[in-house]
């Protein structure tokens, strides 16, 4: 297929998985904070934030400025404007300020041009799913709904990103361009849950049950969780079962695995270095001593998270860049044409 | 219950004499629905105002969802509009159809018979004398660059839209030929596919005639003219200017339908004389390009230095015969307003035959009589650019005001060249909904037509209509609507396809039958 294609369906695959795992980790949080003092909302709300490494604004007036920019006028701002962040403002603002890179509705409208380009590329099924959502998200009420019914807007966006993965899997054919669009969403999938242990698992130590809970809820594994682990939960089984755990498909090791095996069916010949660097990551998680992991996590973390970009890096070098095949041509034909 | 009506100006309503000068299709000079029309105009009798909103909300939010919209250049609010496709269709009998059928064939073959006589051929209609060369040179839309590369077949116009108009006399009339990137034909496919969902019920017993092949069609016809040293199973790409231009809804929807790769000029590279596109596993040969790129944005190397949608070295490649772009460049030769007027003369000589679809009438402005005699009466005549489509920069004399039609006179004498007049041409009318009835609005046709092998004439087309009342503007542009274009099948083929039906549902109930005995 064609690697610009290529390119766009992986990037739509990773836009897409980024918009659901935000609403995901917005729903949990919002939800931690049900009953909970301002200062304990303000303070999940940083976290998220943090785990987004999003650019968010942390004082009172900018977070106005930004909710200004959405086409209500939140009143609501003013309530906690001492604390420095507005819980409710800031997660408005993460799901549907459209200037607001990373935003929910930023990363759907991303998504869907993507497939706008790639229309002759996929199923009209799925392109009318993508922008049904996206005009769903564009219509004037969206973000006052969001104000108003978080969860419901916030459930509607989960069932709408899986109801899109659905029309994916079943009606879409399962060749190249599939492979690249559900690498882009298994390789964002990775680094999401990366984020999140990095970010949740030092506030774990030694605290409650509802801490274990919202870590887990906010990727969906907390049933999953339970099912597996009968014993209540420890911090370091949270983040074995995130890490680690073999049949969930949100586990990072289940996520390299699902990209390796994708990109093992993409490569023509031999190990290409995306394999390569997969392969690598892969096997320091699945045989590696646990321990030894955990007691250095923030670093492997962090190391995880580098390796993922590192394999982005090469995907885009080898499939989408096709730099080797293409460097000695561009300079045949000279200006005008880069690779 | 609504009201058709047939004739506002006059307050005249259906079952009441015409006004002269228009013809209506769907009914006769004595305000009769004819005879084609009947059961679909008894179907929209029945139907109550509120009903007909609800088609217009549920076609409305079809489109939208389905993202089918256009791009409307210079308006700022809502630069992506949902097509507009008005409810009640046009409807066009077999016999009929089989005259403009034949008509459009035969234009679109000496047209091609032109074009190649022109590029790659000897010039004969030059050398006999039937048009004046400096006519041809003159022409915006020649292309040197295009002299003597070949394509197989001699198919240089692969995909043709003959617009037609119905005057006063009811006759079909080319206005204009349309022989570059004729678009359009996503929207009478995408039409039928919305009226088929809305109206089921309207189409019962008329065996319309199917438009769904199209992408099949157009396969068959880009594959027969691959260069013939590729072999059997050529690379065939769409090539788009991208996801920011007006139509690119069609392009995608082109090569989704033919089965082919989308590709921008980006994506395509040439290396000694032959077109590779780059793909995932590196570059890969392109053997038929089919370009919805204008000529001068085709290959920056010979043609407009600044385009970044085109492929530096394509014109190159085609020269060598490695690579058949389609439609050939150079083709706005052939639908130049002032070359248009020669079309019935280059039917007779090509073909000899006598034209069976005349021209509206039309004066050449350079001739310096007939400047003399339009400059007379530009208030009663239409003037228009040679090389303009989509509508741009058409003077409808009635309709101008004096200051106009001064301006329009300066520019005239300043290059008579640029220019051609023809008379006004009352469009015909048929019914479409203003929001409160069906009211008459004009309509013209633009039929498509494939050359290769063979040519083919997709049943109908693209009707367009003027949605303000008494405009004869129609272009999409500049503010017109559309309405599904019903070809009907002839009489025996109607029986057949009832019979078949009815088989179809016989054998449904004795399956669901079979089925529920088994249960």
């Amino acid at each position: 297929m064609l690697a610009r294609h290529a390119e766009d369906m992986f990037w739509a695959g990773r836009y897409l998985e980024r918009a659901e795992d935000t609403a995901r980790m917005i729903r949990a949080t919002l939800l931690s904070t049900v009953g909970e003092s301002p200062a304990h909302g303000v303070e999940r709300m940083g976290n998220l934030i943090s785990t987004l490494r999003l650019e968010m604004p942390t004082s009172a007036d900018t977070v106005q400025t930004m909710a200004e920019s959405l086409t209500s006028t939140p009143p609501i701002l003013h309530s906690t404007a001492g604390l420095g962040l507005d819980v409710q403002a800031a997660a408005t603002a993460l799901v549907a300020s459209p200037s607001l890179a990373g935003s929910v509705v930023f990363c759907i409208g991303r998504a869907r041009e993507n497939f706008r380009s790639l229309r002759d590329q996929v199923p009209s099924e799925l392109w009318e799913q993508i922008n049904q959502i996206h005009l769903r998200m564009h219509q004037n009420d969206f973000s006052t709904t969001m104000e108003h019914d978080p969860f419901q807007t916030l459930d509607f966006i989960r069932v709408s990103c899986q109801s899109l993965t659905g029309v994916i899997s079943t009606s879409m054919s399962q060749g190249e361009g599939y492979r690249f669009l559900v690498l882009g969403q298994s390789l964002e999938r990775a680094l999401m849950t990366c984020r999140l242990i990095s970010v949740r698992y030092p506030e774990l130590d030694g605290s409650s049950y509802d801490e274990m809970a919202l870590t887990l809820r906010s990727v969906s594994a907390l049933e999953a969780y339970q099912r597996a682990s009968r014993s209540s939960p420890l911090a370091s089984d949270v983040a074995r079962f995130l890490l680690l755990d073999d049949a969930f498909p949100r586990s990072v090791l289940y996520c390299l695995r699902a990209c390796e095996a994708h990109v093992n069916a993409l490569s023509p010949v031999g190990k290409t270095p995306p394999m390569r660097h997969l392969g690598q990551l892969r096997s320091k998680l699945e045989y590696g001593d646990f321990e030894t992991l955990l007691a250095e996590l923030p670093v492997l973390l962090i190391d995880i998270e580098a390796g993922v970009r590192g394999v982005a890096d090469d995907l885009s070098h080898y499939f989408f860049r096709n730099a080797e095949a293409f460097d000695l041509h561009c300079q045949a034909i000279g200006p005008g044409v880069s690779a | 219950m609504v009201e058709i009506v047939t004739a506002t100006e006059d307050g005249l309503k259906d079952g009441l004499p015409q006004p002269k000068g228009f013809v209506d299709e769907h009914v006769d000079e004595q305000g009769r629905t004819r005879d084609h029309y009947q059961p679909v105009q008894e179907w929209f009798n029945r139907l109550t105002p509120t009903q007909i909103s609800a088609l217009e909300e549920a076609r409305n939010e079809s489109f939208r969802r389905q993202g089918i919209t256009f791009t409307v250049y210079g308006n700022e609010e809502g630069t992506e509009r949902t097509w507009p496709m008005d409810l009640f269709p046009r409807i066009i009998d077999a016999q009929e159809w089989a005259g403009v059928e034949q008509g459009l064939a035969q234009r679109v073959t000496a047209l091609n018979r032109f074009l190649d006589d022109i590029y790659s051929g000897e010039q004969a209609i030059i050398h006999d004398g039937i048009i004046p060369q400096h006519l041809i040179t003159s022409c915006t839309g020649f292309e040197r660059e295009a002299m003597n590369v070949s394509v197989p077949l001699g198919a240089r116009c692969v995909v043709a839209g003959i617009d037609l108009v119905r005057g006063a006399d009811g006759v079909y009339r080319v206005l204009e030929d349309n022989l570059r990137n004729p678009s359009g034909i996503s929207y009478v496919i995408e039409n039928r596919a919305a009226m088929t969902k809305l109206l089921p019920a309207a189409f019962a017993n008329l065996a319309v005639r199917s438009v769904d092949h199209y992408g099949r069609s157009l396969l068959r016809v880009l594959r027969s003219i691959a260069p013939p040293a590729c072999g059997d199973d050529p690379t065939i790409v769409v090539l788009t200017p991208g996801i920011f231009n007006s139509a690119y809804f069609e392009h995608a929807f082109l090569a989704r339908s033919i089965g082919v790769e989308l590709v921008e000029g980006r994506d395509l590279m040439v290396d000694d004389h032959v077109v590779a596109m780059r793909t995932t596993r590196g570059l890969e040969r392109v053997d038929v390009i089919y370009r919805r790129i204008d000529d001068t944005f085709l290959d920056p190397v010979v043609f407009n230095p600044q385009s970044s949608l085109g492929v530096p070295g394509l014109m190159a490649a085609a020269r060598a015969g490695t690579v058949t772009v389609a439609n050939a460049v150079g083709n706005g030769v052939g639908d130049d307003k002032a070359v248009y007027a020669y079309v019935p003369d280059m039917i007779r000589y090509y073909l000899d035959e006598q034209p069976k679809i005349d021209n509206v009438t039309t004066y050449l402005l350079w001739d310096n009589d007939q400047r003399a005699e339009v400059l007379k009466r530009l208030d009663q005549l239409v003037i228009k650019p040679v090389a303009e489509s989509g509508g741009y920069g058409i003077v409808i004399g009635p309709q101008a005001s004096d200051a106009e039609l001064a301006k329009t006179r300066d520019k005239i004498l300043e290059n008579p060249r640029r220019w051609i007049a023809q008379e006004v041409v009352n469009l015909s009318r048929l019914p479409a909904w203003n929001g409160k009835e069906f009211a008459p609005r004009h309509i013209d046709l633009r039929p498509f037509v494939l050359c290769g092998e063979q040519t083919e004439v997709i049943p109908g087309g693209l009707t367009r209509v003027a949605m303000r009342e008494g405009s004869l503007i129609v272009n999409s542009s500049q503010g017109g609507g559309s309405k599904d274009t019903w070809v009907l099948g002839d009489a025996n083929q109607a029986q057949e396809v009832q019979a078949k039906k009815t088989q179809t549902q016989k054998t449904q109930a004795q399956e669901q039958q079979a089925e529920e005995n088994h249960r």
